[in-house]
């Protein structure tokens, strides 16, 4: 079996990836990429579950999180990694991105690592901020209005931004669908997508060094990847 | 050699292991979360169809009722149809109209004396065995009290 699976998959090739040399200076804190990675991969497999049960209109939303919660097995459980794991998700990409800003890994050649990181950090945001209503109760009612007002006082689009975000002037059944379309399937998508270039430029341009003064010779990066 | 290569090793061990704790770890939940509906009990209980005096009738009499149960978080109102007689000696004959192939639901036929379905043929009779067709068990059958001089029957 594993031979035939070796004569047509480049498993040797894949496995040889995965047991890439690292640089010396390399600490605990470049792991922190793949635990942000762990607990996406961690969110969607319990957001795909929750979505079960789950039913995003008015008239069943908090019942159906009340009924996940109190009486289906594991019900709490799989709420809370959901729930938990939300939080731990946006501290780690904050910490994630302290330790890119604190060794200067966002300079040259990195800027496209960066700017698709800082795009998968907006996108974390956009998952709290939509997952957030989403049990519809009066905590998740009341952040999402102030949320919505905060974008409304932005000049000139602001009126307009906060009506898309609403699907209309009040916080309701289409806000509350739309909010769950994007939480469940638009930003995950994108998620994906983006945290696949996200890698692919991690690779290819290797762990960044540790900052060094101007008259180094500069890090050119690029022993990942395509040099293999 | 050796030092580095069992050290690497012990890593790989480890994650592994570690690893395949936290996957069973959430995975068990996870299944068990998703596969649960399949072990739920029914809820059954007894559904009042009226004064048992009056559903006295030698012959078949179809009853419509409505009753409230649990559809997940949902409080849902659920329609029924039975075919209703009383066989004497206080028993009473309630069958299910769903038809025990494909759940369409028969008649009572007063001429040939049994329950047809329209969808494959299917015949019953009286009784609720299978005549004709492709049903595999009889009609349901309900069970039945009868308190204070009102007929219930019992829901699943």
């Amino acid at each position: 079996m594993w031979q035939f699976l070796k004569e047509r998959l480049p498993l040797a090739e894949f496995s040889a990836h995965l047991r890439k040399p690292l640089p010396k200076h390399i600490n605990l804190l470049f792991s922190l990429g793949s635990l942000a990675m762990f607990l996406l991969l961690l969110q969607a497999a319990t957001g795909a579950f929750l979505a079960l049960y789950y039913s995003p209109s008015p008239e069943h939303a908090h019942n159906a999180v009340t009924y996940i919660s109190e009486e289906v097995p594991f019900g709490a459980f799989v709420r809370g990694l959901h729930h938990w794991g939300a939080s731990a998700m946006v501290i780690i990409v904050f910490l994630h991105l302290l330790r890119v800003v604190l060794y200067s890994s966002y300079k040259a050649p990195r800027e496209f690592t960066w700017i698709f990181g800082v795009l998968l950090l907006l996108i974390v945001l956009g998952f709290g901020f939509t997952g957030y209503l989403l049990p519809w109760d009066e905590k998740a009612y009341w952040a999402t209005v102030v949320g919505v007002e905060i974008a409304s006082t932005a000049p000139v689009l602001g009126d307009f931004v906060a009506k898309v975000m609403r699907g209309g002037t009040e916080i309701g059944a289409v806000t509350l669908s739309r909010f769950y379309a994007l939480h469940t399937i638009w930003l995950p998508w994108l998620a994906f997508g983006l945290v696949g270039v996200h890698l692919f430029f991690v690779r290819y341009y290797g762990s960044s060094g540790i900052p060094q003064s101007s008259s180094s010779p500069p890090d050119k990066g690029g022993r990942g990847l395509l040099q293999r | 050699m050796g030092k580095k290569e069992s050290r690497r090793s012990f890593f790989e061990i480890a994650t592994a292991f570690i690893g395949g704790i936290l996957s069973l770890a959430a995975g068990i939940p996870l299944i068990g979360f998703a596969i649960s509906p399949a072990f739920k009990k029914p809820e059954s209980k007894w559904v009042d169809l009226g004064i048992a005096d009056r559903l006295k009738n030698s012959r078949f009499k179809k009853v419509d009722y409505t009753f409230t149960a649990k559809d997940g978080w949902v409080k849902a109102t659920k329609k029924r149809s039975v075919y209703v007689t009383d066989i004497g000696n206080g028993e009473w004959n309630v069958f299910s109209r769903t038809c025990s192939h494909l759940g369409c639901l028969v008649r009572w036929d007063e001429q040939q004396e049994s329950f047809l379905c329209p969808c494959h043929g299917a015949i019953f009779d009286k009784t609720g065995a299978v005549i004709a067709g492709p049903p595999p068990e009889p009609l349901q059958k309900l069970d039945t009290k009868v308190e204070a001089g009102v007929l219930y029957v019992k829901e699943t």
